[in-house]
């Protein structure tokens, strides 16, 4: 697949992967990855842990992870699969390390959406508010499940290869998501 | 709302202005910016110049003191009545070496002549 960047080089995935083994050319090759992914990796970020200041922290220790082990990316998956598996790494320990700090399955009802309120980089409705209070109280992986089929329309393939976790799983864990916030929703219409 | 109306909403969060330019621009400089090699200014030369000659004199005032210690003790074994004293020894120094007399005392009072 091929796509100018900002810069007016082409993106391609091959030539890009073959840069970062060149010394000289590796900054070249990682600042078309950065301008090419830091967006989808933000909004995958802020999406699990809804405050942009925390995607910020998290999306900029995403790639300075990626910078430092760029020495071991072999090239045998796509990069945004990679980066993909970092970003979704640093969420996680996020999460865990604020679970008393952040909205989770054990916050009180109301929670999720009086946070929302108060954040001036939230634009939505109650009924926004109200679908991410339904997100935010499934459990970690579920909730990371939902987010990539249903707001990043990500195949399950490349989903199994990013979480480490069969097809079939992630088919289930979908489905289950999805009948959670469609009951979360239905009795708080 | 049923889930899938949710499809056709606006993503209700956003950023800052000029967010994501920025991020790109930070991203790149926490990373891969280049390392800056210190710059040799004629102040960092001269100071250099300096130490390495400071070194060379201190050698050179050691090297000069052991070996006139030696022919001291030779003389004093020859005449036991004559003893070298220290101020011939800095008076030797100070007559056959390019050194101030002021940066050899300086030195061996231990005082900065800076």
């Amino acid at each position: 697949m091929r796509q100018t960047t900002m810069a007016g080089m082409e993106y391609n995935e091959k030539e890009i992967i073959a840069r970062l083994k060149e010394k000289n050319l590796r900054a070249a090759a990682f600042s078309a990855i950065v301008e090419k992914h830091s967006q989808q990796i933000y909004w995958h970020i802020r999406r699990m842990v809804l405050s942009h200041d925390d995607a910020n922290d998290l999306v900029q220790n995403t790639f300075m992870k990626a910078w430092s082990n760029i020495d071991k990316f072999r090239g045998d998956s796509q990069i945004s699969t990679w980066l993909y598996r970092i970003a979704v790494n640093e969420t996680l320990t996020f999460l865990n390390r604020n679970s008393n700090n952040t909205v989770s399955i054990n916050s009180p009802e109301g929670a999720i959406a009086e946070q929302l309120e108060s954040d001036t980089h939230f634009n939505g409705d109650r009924a926004d508010a109200l679908l991410q209070e339904a997100i935010g109280r499934l459990p970690d992986k579920q909730r990371l499940t939902f987010v990539m089929k249903y707001f990043e329309d990500m195949k399950y393939e490349q989903m199994s290869e990013i979480l480490d976790t069969s097809v079939g799983a992630l088919k289930a864990s979908y489905h289950i998501a999805v009948k959670k916030i469609e009951e979360f929703l239905e009795t708080h219409d | 709302m049923r889930l899938e109306e949710y499809k056709n909403r606006k993503n209700p969060f956003s950023t800052p202005e000029g967010y994501f330019e920025e991020l790109d621009r930070n991203i790149m400089e926490s990373t891969c910016r280049p390392r800056v090699a210190r710059r040799i200014t004629p102040g960092l030369c001269a100071r250099v110049l300096g130490d390495v000659a400071m070194l060379a004199i201190v050698a050179l005032v050691a090297y000069q003191a052991l070996t006139w210690e030696g022919a001291g003790s030779n003389v004093a074994a020859a005449d036991n009545k004559d003893q070298i004293l220290d101020n011939e020894l800095i008076d030797n120094i100070l007559n056959n070496y390019p050194i101030d007399d002021y940066t050899f005392y300086s030195y061996m009072t231990d005082t900065d002549i800076d």
